[in-house]
């Protein structure tokens, strides 16, 4: 078979890029540990409270080690559940200083949501009957915005939350 | 022999076909592909 040469160089070109692609995809799935953030735990999601991470008292920002942290969210139509503070309030935003390590750790009790945290790389899918996990480190400083990227249902604008990077 | 002759000339005319504007199209395809993947990948180690 005749190639012209100008074939020849961009078919190596293609077919290296698509070599190199699934060489980075192959490297981040097995050797970096990328999978989907709901893989791991399934959960009865008419009993979340029953899980230790989803008991009322363990909801929103824990400290776990220096510069460490754990969130914990049960998502639902159309609120995310941070806990309350100490005036018996609900959790709307939460605060870490900038370069910590937060691990987010969300389910839900109804239908498919969304959690992104806007701005930064925490953007996951929360399945009911599944845990979602996510660990990020806080990089950058500012206010990010809480948002459902899953519609829904009628109030699915409505849920949002914030978290406080100082 | 005139069968000869066709191959030949079709032979010939690939040889001579002119793909310099293709191939200076396809390779800013890749390039602009090459680019938009290095984009997303600087976007999630600065954020």
């Amino acid at each position: 078979m005749h190639l012209h040469k100008y074939e020849k160089v961009w078919l190596t070109f293609g077919m290296a890029s698509l070599v190199i692609f699934l060489l980075i995809i192959g490297f981040a799935a097995f050797w970096k540990g990328t999978h989907p953030q709901s893989h791991l735990e399934t959960i009865d999601q008419n009993n979340v409270e029953a899980h230790d991470s989803f008991k009322p008292e363990n909801l929103g920002l824990t400290e776990v080690a220096d510069g460490k942290y754990k969130v914990n969210i049960v998502a639902s139509a159309f609120n995310y559940d941070f806990g309350v503070d100490k005036d018996e309030k609900p959790v709307k935003t939460i605060r870490v200083p900038q370069g910590s390590t937060v691990l987010f750790t969300i389910t839900s009790k109804d239908v498919v949501h969304g959690f992104q945290v806007a701005g930064t790389n925490v953007n996951m899918m929360v399945e009911p009957g599944h845990i979602s996990r996510y660990e990020a480190v806080m990089k950058n400083k500012g206010e990010f915005t809480v948002v459902c990227n899953e519609y829904c249902g009628i109030g699915h604008h409505q849920m949002f939350g914030k978290v406080e990077v100082y | 022999m005139a069968k000869k002759q066709k191959q030949t000339s079709v032979a010939s005319s690939a040889e001579s076909s002119n793909l310099k504007g293709t191939f200076i199209m396809v390779m800013i395809l890749g390039v602009l592909m090459v680019g938009a993947w290095f984009g997303a990948y600087w976007l999630f180690i600065s954020r």
